[in-house]
C-alpha cells in the first residue's frame, strides 16, 4: 500500500533521474507535446499515446509535456482552427481527403476537425525544433540533475523500492 | 526492434485488450440494457422495461428480449410491448464511426396491453390536462344544444299541452253560453212580471163588473193601468226585438274567433326547421372528437419519437469538414426495421396481425437527405394499411399519413347527450378513410368514416317528451341503415379545427322531420275538427235554446194581452162606453 501511494512520486524522480538517454527524453518530451495539444477522445491521440507507452522514451517526460500542452493547446486553439481550415479546405486536396476519410477508422481519427488537424500540424511542425532545441538542454542537464538528485537518501530509498519491486519484494 | 518495443509494456497490454473483450461480450449487454431502458425512458417519458439484451460483438448483432414501453398518459397501460427487437449492426459502417442499423425485425408487437405495476416514472410530473380537441367539441355541442332543444320542444306531445290557453273562441264561447242565458232569465223575469200585472188587471175587471155601483169610478182608473200595461209591454217587446242583432253579433264575432284560432292553429302546427349539419354535429361531436384526440396524440407521439429534432454537438473546438458526399450520410441511421406483431382491437374477439416496416429512421434526417417511412398492414379480423412519411430535409417539416381501415368492428357508442337526445348506437362494420397532412404545425386533411348495419335507440330527456317522443323517433330512425361521416380538419396539430359533415344529421332531420310532419298533420285535423264541432254545437245549442226561449215569451205575453183585451171589451160593453173605438185601439196593440 506504502509503496503504491509512493508510484507518482518515485515516477517523477524516475523520469528525471533514470538512465535513458537524452535523446529518449526529448523524444518524450516531443511526442508529450504533440499529444498535449491535440484536443482529446479521437483515434489520433489514442495512437500517440500508445506509441509514446509502447516506445522506450522517456514516460515520465512525455506525460509531463502532455499535461503542460494541453493549457497551451487550449490558448493556441484559435490560431489551429484557422490553420486546419486552410489545409482542410485546400481544393486540390480533398479529393485526396475524401478518399482517406472513408478508409475504415480514419472517421475516429476526428482528422477533419479543423482543431485537431491544425495542432497535428502544428504539433508535427514544432517537433523537430522541440527535439533539436531540447537534445543539448538534455544533454546538458540530465547528468547534473542525476548526480545532484541522487545524493538525497529519499531518492536512494524511492529507487530501492524500485529496485525491490522488480525484484518481486513488494509481494 | 528488440530496442524500440518495449515488449515488456506492449504483452501484458494485448493481453488486457484480450480480456477486455471477453469481458465485453459479457459486460456489454448489461451496459446496453442499460444505455436502451434510460434513452428511452427519456424518450418517452414514462418506464421502459426489458428483460435481457444479448449482443455479439464478432456477430455485429443485438437482441432485446420482452420489452414493454409504458404510456406516459395512462399509468397502468402500455404503449407497446414486444416479444424481441433483433437488430443488425453495419459493421463496416461502424469502422467509419456511423452507428447504422442495416436491418431489424420487432416481433410480437402489441398495442395497448395492461401493466401490473405503474408505468410513471415521476407521479408529481403534471398528467396529461383535458385535450384542447376535447373541450373544442363540448364547446361546440353546448353551441347546437339551443336549437336542438327548441327543435325538439316541437313534438306534437308538448305541443298540444300548451295550445288550448292560447286559443280565443273557446273564450267567447264560454262567455256566450254563460251571458245570453243570463239575459234572458232576465227578461222572463220582466214578462212574468208583466203576466203578474195582466192577470190583476183582469181580476179588477171582473170585479167591477160583478159590481156595478163601483163600475162607473173604477173603469177610468182600469183602463189608464191597462194603458200603461200596453205601454210597458210594447217597450219589452221592442227590447226583447233588439236582442236578435246583439245575438247575432256576438254570433258573428265567435265565428271570426274561430276562423281565427283555426288559421293560428294551422300556422303554429308546423315542425320547425333544423339545420342537419347542426344534429350532426351534436350527435356526432362528441365521439368524433375521441377519434380525432386519438388521432392527434398518436401523430403527436409519432413525431416526438421519429424525428426528435437532435441537437447537434456544438463542438468548442474547431469545426468538422465534410469532404465528399458519403461522409453526408448520418451518424445514426436504421436502414429498415421489419414490424411483426399481433394485438386486439376494441369490438374484434380475433386478433389482428400486424407486419410493417420503418425506413430511414435517424437522427439527422437533413444528412440523410430522404424522408422516413412507415409502412403498416394487418390482416385477419380487420385490415388496415397505413403510411407514414417524416419529412425533414426542408425547410420545415412535412408529415403525411395515410390509413386505410376495412372491416372495423366498431364497439356500442352513445351519440348526443343526455340533457336533450341520446342515440345508443349498436357495434356496427366502419370503413375508415384518413389522410393528413402537416407542414409545420399547420394540419390539413379529411377523415372519412362509414359505417354499415347500424341500429340506432333514441333518448329524448324527459322534459322534451320522453318515451312518447322516443317512440316517435325511433319510427324515423328506421330508415336509417348506415352512417356517412367526413371530417375535414385544419388548424393546427395542437389547436385542430374541424368540419363534419354527415348523412345522420340530414337523414335524422329528414325522417323524423317527416314521420312528425305526417303525426303533425293527422292530430291537426283531429283536433280542429273536434274544436270546431264542440264550437259549433256549443253556439247552436245556445242559439236554439235562445230563440225557443224567446217564441215562449212571446207567445204568453200575447195570450195574457188577448185574454186582457175580451175582458176589457166585455167590460166596456156593460158599461155603454165606446166599445168600438176602444176595442180598435186594444185590438190593434193585441194584434201587435
Amino acid at each position: 500500500m506504502f509503496v503504491w501511494l509512493l508510484g507518482p512520486v518515485r515516477f517523477t524522480v524516475k523520469a528525471l533521474a533514470t538512465h535513458d538517454s537524452p535523446r529518449q527524453l526529448a523524444l518524450g518530451l516531443v511526442l508529450g507535446m504533440v499529444i498535449g495539444l491535440l484536443p482529446k477522445g479521437n483515434l489520433t491521440v489514442l495512437i500517440l499515446g500508445s506509441v509514446l507507452f509502447a516506445t522506450r522514451v522517456n514516460l515520465g517526460i512525455g506525460l509531463a509535456a502532455a499535461a503542460v500542452f494541453s493549457w497551451f493547446g487550449l490558448a493556441l486553439d484559435p490560431f489551429a482552427h484557422k490553420l486546419g481550415w486552410i489545409v482542410l479546405t485546400y481544393q486540390p486536396l480533398r479529393g485526396i481527403y475524401a478518399r482517406l476519410y472513408d478508409l475504415p477508422l480514419v472517421a475516429w481519427s476526428d482528422l477533419n476537425n479543423t482543431v485537431v488537424a491544425g495542432q497535428l500540424i502544428l504539433g508535427a511542425y514544432l517537433a523537430y525544433p522541440a527535439y533539436c532545441i531540447s537534445l543539448p538542454i538534455f544533454k546538458w542537464i540530465h547528468p547534473r540533475v542525476v548526480s545532484s538528485i541522487r545524493k538525497y537518501r529519499m531518492t536512494r530509498i524511492l529507487f530501492g523500492i524500485d529496485l525491490g519491486m522488480r525484484w518481486g519484494l513488494n509481494r | 526492434m528488440k530496442r524500440i518495443v518495449r515488449w515488456s509494456y506492449v504483452l501484458p497490454r494485448l493481453i488486457a485488450v484480450a480480456l477486455i473483450w471477453m469481458l465485453l461480450e459479457y459486460c456489454l449487454p448489461q451496459l446496453l440494457k442499460w444505455s436502451f431502458i434510460q434513452s428511452g425512458q427519456t424518450l418517452v417519458g414514462a418506464k421502459v422495461e426489458m428483460n435481457q439484451v444479448q449482443t455479439s460483438i464478432l456477430g455485429m448483432r443485438t437482441v432485446l428480449y420482452d420489452i414493454a414501453v409504458a404510456d406516459p398518459n395512462e399509468e397502468f397501460r402500455n404503449l407497446f410491448e414486444a416479444d424481441d427487437i433483433e437488430l443488425d449492426i453495419e459493421a463496416s459502417s461502424l469502422l467509419k464511426r456511423r452507428f447504422v442499423i442495416r436491418s431489424g425485425r420487432i416481433r410480437g408487437l402489441q398495442f395497448g396491453t395492461r401493466r401490473k405495476t405503474s408505468g410513471i416514472i415521476d407521479a408529481s410530473l403534471e398528467r396529461s390536462k383535458p385535450s384542447y380537441v376535447e373541450s373544442w367539441a363540448r364547446r361546440a355541442i353546448q353551441a347546437n344544444a339551443k336549437q336542438i332543444d327548441a327543435w325538439l320542444d316541437d313534438i306534437p306531445a308538448n305541443l298540444e299541452h300548451n295550445l288550448c290557453r292560447d286559443l280565443k273562441s273557446p273564450n267567447l264561447v264560454k262567455d256566450f253560453t254563460t251571458r245570453w242565458p243570463a239575459e234572458y232569465e232576465r227578461f222572463e223575469q220582466q214578462a212574468r212580471m208583466l203576466r203578474s200585472r195582466g192577470k190583476q188587471l183582469e181580476h179588477q175587471f171582473r170585479d167591477i163588473r160583478d159590481n156595478p155601483l163601483r163600475y162607473a169610478a173604477e173603469l177610468s182608473n182600469l183602463l189608464a193601468k191597462v194603458h200603461a200595461l200596453r205601454c210597458d209591454t210594447e217597450t219589452f217587446i221592442s227590447a226583447l226585438q233588439q236582442l236578435q242583432p246583439q245575438l247575432e253579433a256576438d254570433h258573428q264575432a265567435i265565428e271570426e274567433a274561430k276562423q281565427h284560432d283555426l288559421a293560428w292553429i294551422r300556422d303554429r302546427l308546423k315542425f320547425g326547421y333544423l339545420e342537419p349539419e347542426v344534429l350532426s354535429e351534436y350527435l356526432l361531436g362528441q365521439e368524433m372528437a375521441g377519434r380525432i384526440g386519438a388521432v392527434v396524440r398518436w401523430v403527436q407521439f409519432a413525431r416526438h419519437l421519429a424525428c426528435r429534432k437532435k441537437l447537434e454537438p456544438i463542438r468548442s473546438r474547431g469545426s468538422d469538414i465534410l469532404f465528399s458526399r458519403s461522409q453526408s450520410h448520418p451518424d445514426y441511421l436504421i436502414r429498415s426495421l421489419a414490424v411483426e406483431g399481433s394485438g386486439h382491437l376494441s369490438g374484434h374477439s380475433e386478433p389482428i396481425h400486424l407486419v410493417g416496416t420503418v425506413v430511414g429512421l435517424t437522427t439527422q434526417p437533413k444528412r440523410y437527405g430522404r424522408p422516413t417511412r412507415v409502412k403498416l398492414a394487418t390482416s385477419g379480423a380487420a385490415k388496415i394499411r397505413m403510411e407514414a412519411s417524416f419529412d425533414r430535409t426542408g425547410k420545415e417539416p412535412l408529415d403525411h399519413f395515410t390509413v386505410d381501415c376495412r372491416n372495423l368492428r366498431l364497439p356500442a357508442s352513445t351519440l348526443g347527450d343526455d340533457q336533450l337526445l341520446i342515440l345508443d348506437m349498436a357495434s356496427s362494420m366502419a370503413r375508415l378513410e384518413a389522410e393528413l397532412t402537416l407542414r409545420g404545425d399547420s394540419l390539413d386533411g379529411t377523415l372519412h368514416l362509414v359505417q354499415d348495419q347500424i341500429r340506432l335507440t333514441p333518448h329524448v330527456a324527459q322534459r322534451l317528451g320522453g318515451q312518447a317522443a322516443d317512440s316517435m323517433i325511433t319510427a324515423g330512425l328506421g330508415n336509417i341503415h348506415n352512417i356517412s361521416v367526413a371530417i375535414q380538419l385544419s388548424g393546427t396539430l395542437s389547436e385542430p379545427s374541424w368540419n363534419i359533415e354527415s348523412n345522420l344529421g340530414s337523414e335524422l332531420v329528414a325522417s323524423i322531420g317527416n314521420m312528425w310532419h305526417q303525426e303533425l298533420i293527422r292530430r291537426r285535423d283531429r283536433w280542429i275538427a273536434q274544436f270546431q264541432n264542440e264550437m259549433d254545437s256549443q253556439v247552436a245549442n245556445s242559439i236554439e235554446q235562445l230563440r225557443t226561449r224567446r217564441m215562449a215569451l212571446l207567445t204568453s205575453l200575447q195570450t195574457d194581452q188577448a185574454d186582457l183585451a175580451a175582458i176589457v171589451t166585455d167590460s166596456a160593453h156593460r158599461a155603454g162606453l165606446p166599445v168600438n173605438s176602444l176595442s180598435r185601439s186594444l185590438g190593434e196593440w193585441i194584434a201587435r
